[in-house]
């Protein structure tokens, strides 16, 4: 077939709405690599997806290589989505002009996120070590270890049977300082050496399987390791041998099972193709955002560009990695070269896109001096090392302060300057919209410390603004509604109250109390309720009722106040993720009962009014458990969908790969320490197959805190607005990891000098 | 007053490039289409459905048939090339997708509505494999094109070839697209009717941009006119061939990209109307199962439904 030449693509592409840029020197670079190992460092606002689209697109339209020899993956599905947008809508609009592309079917290639693509490509090939899983997300990943490790089952109460070995004991001592990171109620559970609680138990092991995949853990290494790391190494083997049982596979045992299907012939067969049309071999491994990849995705990589001439071209900072929590290792980006050169003996050709088209040269300036301000970031195996400068090329420009500080006197002072300066900047028609700004920060917790005193001064003055995870989920009115008389409804009277703990009860009792309130206000719920207990007390003892717990929980759904609340933009994206929990439990298996669903409800065998004890022991015990704990504090969620006229408030996770006009963070000088996932890194580093060099945990945690606000400020294309309390400047020594680093007088200088502008 | 330093400043929202939205033909189009507040819901604000009973029926039938085409071209065994299926391996297709569907949580309502779906595909199998099969050039066929405001897909069934000597080598304009639905002749049913028959006409447009021709038929299937012990042959009312004119295939897509619009406005304002009073009394299949039902307005005018309890 006939393609088109690489100048046709740039100049009609050109053409296309919003796209009018004309591509720098090292960008062409990048696309029109021909072969061999790439490594492109690429920094905040330096187009890097967009060049990796391109360098797709070229692959395809200009070389004629075959959709299906092409991978391309990113980390997240909200970033998977938007490449799969670009490239298609690219193509579809060349092939307007070019219509001989029309014929090339762009849905044949392989785009997604690594873990999506292993679990297709495996069904694809009918790989039999991989028939028929059932892939678990995160919260069924952790129902599944709550459900069934023998350590978690385990009770030290006076009545348990399964009392907890000395071994198990001293397992979860050793783990101490962990379970208290994870858990703060750990230290009351803890002593006299009780158990911690079944969930943290849960969490903690889910943590520990998913780094054994991830960081690709020699068990057998970490077995010699002796003590509790035996204990684990049994808990490990458990786990596997149950996800064998019962058909599920995690998204770290999706990767696992994909090297595997490498080293086997058919998977060879899906690299190297057959010399037939049918199976092609994969010609180019295109990777965005490599640095949160980690061991495994890196060993996958190396695997999948085994063959010569070893076209993986990998996209990435070092300076944006954020996802140390899911296992995220910024070491493999890092040390990409020396990788590509012992493992596949070759050469590697990197190139770095320094140039910044997104944000006033100001802002790019405050962030160059900002990440070279700490010289803990000069420390080896933390940054690329002798990595070049940004280099503003934005057409944004003016003599305004693009950077500059709000100070406050206090918290309460410093928001209602802030709501001020949005609501000048909207009435003076500045920004178009109030969504035209962001307020990031740390924790978006509707809480004194965070973001409450933001969101009261922006009541205040009338600004609308979206911020969904400002309580956690069950503080919110319409969940505890929602519970409340699902429970009103399935357990009238809480005869089994003995076997709650007290805890539970009360709060429980408080969603009870919030729905019979609503429901003195609501006739249709009051009847359901009503209605709806008559008719279990009807149902015959030991039946089955004919709805199960999703049905009851839309039943109330549908009646006021929430169907008034289906249309409020924050409580409906809390109650369908309600939804989402109901079905998440729903659908976990019933060990020793195949086939058997939970979400079914029976009648009580016993008693008249009541459904079956052993149902609502579950439900209390796991599932209410479960989402008062731990399951649904998920603030890194990415898929949220921001509406129009509201300012959007966000942490970093959220605002990643988005960028704003008016960018407001705030910088707050907080205690940093490691976490459980700095201190398992390091602990478990010595059981790895590939030990990596990593500095102390400590070092590591406040270099998360640098990255953080690193792709903060980035984010701004207009104004970076610092937000910061009064008191936190005047140290100008300040642990105030915000506004940067101790070593760089030049940045302090700044920080005066911005203080200065400050209208009083 | 730090907004004071901005005056005089423009800024400019959004410096993106413009993609547009991308819309599958028959999950976007057409099921916003059928009830826009049901789309809302369940496709875009992430609620979840207290069971996927649609879901399993048009799944387990489309993914076995495609099983049963793929064994008739030897994919799955090249010795047996051109071979029907028998009856006892079409069940065993069936329990491995049923398989597949169930640990994906997809499950059937009850079990005669899977019995229902495993009797359909065997009578199909019966009825159409020694004549259809070996005119099948190519099973989920997909399609796309550009349209001004947004991308659109789908996929084809089946294309079918005009004899069964060497379909493969039938010129473009010769070939015909078939369309399977789970579902009986919408008899009466103007609204599914002139839905279906739409989505055959844009079908036809897409492939027309990608083979320059028309199909030389669009045909609409509707397996559950096979439910009938009695039956041997194919119904009358199985198939549906669809007339392609240049002017039907323009007003189709005239109609999707009014849809598309409004799915794109929908989306902006995160709005979701209940169906038009007058669509209801033809939607019952959509309705009778849709979660949301007591609190549509639409819906609650016209049927006054019971609640269910508890």
């Amino acid at each position: 077939m006939r393609m088109i030449t690489v100048d046709q693509m740039y100049s009609e592409l050109f053409k296309l709405p919003g796209r009018n840029v004309n591509l720098s020197n090292k960008q062409k670079q990048v696309i029109e690599h021909s072969d061999g190992p790439l490594w492109i460092i690429a920094g905040p606002g330096s187009g890097k997806t967009e060049v990796l689209v391109l360098r797709c697109l070229k692959l395809l339209l200009v070389d004629g290589i075959n959709p299906k020899s092409i991978m391309i993956t990113t980390f997240t599905e909200k970033a998977s989505r938007n490449l799969k947008d670009r490239l298609i809508n690219y193509k579809s609009f060349l092939a307007q002009k070019f219509r001989q592309l029309e014929s090339i079917d762009i849905f044949q290639l392989r785009v997604g996120t690594l873990h999506g693509l292993c679990n297709s490509i495996m069904t694809e090939f009918r790989y039999e070590a991989y028939k028929d899983y059932r892939a678990l997300d995160d919260l069924e990943q952790l129902l599944f270890i709550y459900f069934n490790s023998s350590l978690v089952k385990k009770s030290d109460s006076s009545s348990s049977k399964q009392k907890p070995s000395d071994e198990e004991k001293k397992f979860w001592r050793d783990f101490y300082p962990l379970l208290e990171k994870m858990d703060w109620r750990t230290r009351f559970y803890h002593k006299g050496e009780r158990l911690p609680r079944k969930w943290t138990r849960a969490r903690m092991l889910q943590t520990l399987f998913n780094r054994i995949v991830e960081d690709r853990i020699d068990i057998n290494k970490m077995k010699k390791g002796g003590g509790r790391w035996i204990v684990l190494y049994e808990a490990y083997q458990e786990y596997e041998k149950s996800l064998e049982e019962h058909l599920r596979v995690d998204f770290a045992h999706i990767q696992k099972k994909f090297l595997e299907f490498l080293g086997t012939p058919l998977g060879q067969k899906f690299v190297n193709g057959d010399n037939s049309a049918d199976v092609l071999p994969l010609e180019h491994i295109l990777v965005d955002e490599y640095q949160d990849t980690n061991e495994i995705q890196e060993a996958i990589y190396l695997a999948l560009g085994k063959r010569e001439p070893h076209n993986v071209c990998v996209v990435g900072d070092d300076d944006q990695a954020l996802y140390r929590f899911r296992g995220g290792t910024v070491q493999c980006m890092i040390s990409f070269d020396k990788t590509i050169s012992s493992h596949l003996g070759c050469q590697i050709k990197s190139i770095s896109l320094v140039e910044n088209y997104r944000s006033h040269r100001n802002i790019v300036g405050w962030c160059n001096e900002y990440i070279s301000s700490f010289k803990m970031m000069s420390k080896s195996g933390s940054r690329i090392s002798e990595k070049p400068l940004l280099v503003a090329k934005s057409t944004i420009d003016g003599a305004y302060p693009a950077v500059s500080i709000v100070t406050g006197t206090n918290q309460g002072d410093l928001s209602v300057k802030f709501a001020e300066t949005v609501k000048g900047l909207k009435d003076n028609h500045v920004i178009n919209d109030v969504s035209d700004c962001v307020l990031l920060m740390r924790s978006t917790r509707d809480s004194k410390k965070w973001a409450g005193p933001f969101m009261e001064a922006l009541d205040d003055i009338q600004i609308k603004y979206f911020n969904p995870r400002s309580r956690s989920f069950l503080q919110q009115e319409e969940i505890q509604v929602a519970l409340g008389t699902f429970l009103e409804v399935v357990d009238p009277n809480l005869k089994n109250n003995w076997r709650i703990p007290n805890e539970l009860i009360e709060k429980t009792n408080k969603w009870r109390e919030a729905s019979r309130e609503c429901c003195t206000k609501n006739k249709d719920l009051r009847d359901y309720v009503e209605r709806s207990r008559e008719e279990i007390k009807r149902t015959k003892k030991g039946s089955k009722l004919t709805s199960n717990m999703q049905d009851i929980l839309f039943h109330i759904l549908n009646l006021e106040p929430f169907a008034k609340w289906l249309e409020d933009p924050g409580r409906t994206f809390r109650l369908g993720h309600l939804t989402k929990l109901f079905e998440a439990y729903a659908s976990s298996p019933v060990f020793g009962y195949p086939g058997m669903l939970r979400g079914e409800l029976k009648k009580s065998k016993d008693f008249d009014d009541e459904v079956s004890w052993n149902w609502l022991n579950t439900f209390y015990n796991s599932f209410l458990n479960l989402i008062i704990d731990e399951g649904i504090n998920d603030p890194e969620d990415e898929d949220i969908i921001y509406p129009k006229n509201y300012l959007p408030i966000m942490t970093v996770h959220q605002a990643k790969g988005l960028e704003f006009p008016f960018v407001f963070v705030v910088g707050k000088s907080s205690e940093i320490g490691p976490s459980a996932e700095h201190i398992i890194e390091e602990e478990m580093n010595r059981f790895r197959i590939k030990p990596t060099k990593l500095v102390g945990p400590l070092d590591r945690a406040i270099q998360d805190v640098i990255r953080f606000y690193y792709v903060a400020y980035s984010r701004a294309r207009y104004a970076l607005l610092l937000l910061c309390e009064e008191k936190e400047i005047n140290e100008v020594r300040s642990s105030n990891i915000a506004l940067g680093g101790k070593d760089n007088g030049w940045l302090f200088s700044m920080v005066k000098d911005m203080r200065g502008r400050r209208v009083k | 007053m730090y907004w004071n330093h901005f005056l005089g400043l423009k800024i400019n929202s959004n410096q993106q490039a413009d993609l547009l939205p991308r819309y599958n033909l028959t999950n976007d189009i057409l099921g916003y289409r059928r009830c826009p507040r049901q789309y809302g819901f369940f496709n875009v604000r992430g609620y979840v459905p207290s069971h996927a009973v649609q879901l399993f029926y048009g799944s387990i039938i489309h993914q076995v048939l495609d099983k049963i085409h793929y064994h008739y071209r030897g994919s799955e065994n090249s010795s047996r090339k051109g071979e029907i299926p028998t009856d006892s391996e079409v069940e065993t297709y069936f329990s491995q997708v049923e398989n597949a569907l169930r640990i994906r949580g997809i499950r059937p309502f009850n079990i005669q509505t899977r019995d229902k779906a495993l009797r359909l595909v065997k009578k199909f199998n019966q009825i159409e494999g020694a004549n259809l099969y070996p005119r099948i050039v190519d099973t989920e066929h997909r399609l796309e094109g550009r349209r001004e405001k947004y991308l659109l897909e789908g996929v084809v069934d089946v294309l079918v070839g005009p004899n069964s000597k060497a379909p493969e080598t039938a010129s473009e304009g010769a070939l015909e697209i078939w369309d399977y639905k789970g579902t009986k002749f919408p008899k009466g049913n103007q609204t599914d009717l002139s839905n279906y028959k739409y989505q055959m006409l844009v079908y036809s447009a897409l492939y027309k941009i990608r083979n320059n021709v028309y199909p030389k038929k669009a045909i609409l299937y509707f397996l559950n006119e096979l439910d009938d012990k009695k039956i041997n042959s194919r119904p009358n009312n199985a198939i549906l061939e669809i007339d392609i004119s240049y002017k039907d295939v323009n007003n189709a897509l005239q109609e999707f990209d009014a849809t598309a619009l409004a799915i794109q406005k929908s989306k902006e304002i995160d709005k979701w109307d209940p169906p038009g009073i007058k669509y209801l009394p033809m939607m019952e299949d959509t309705c009778t199962a849709c979660d949301i039902k007591w609190s549509c307005s639409s819906y609650v005018k016209i049927k006054k439904p019971h609640m269910n309890y508890p």
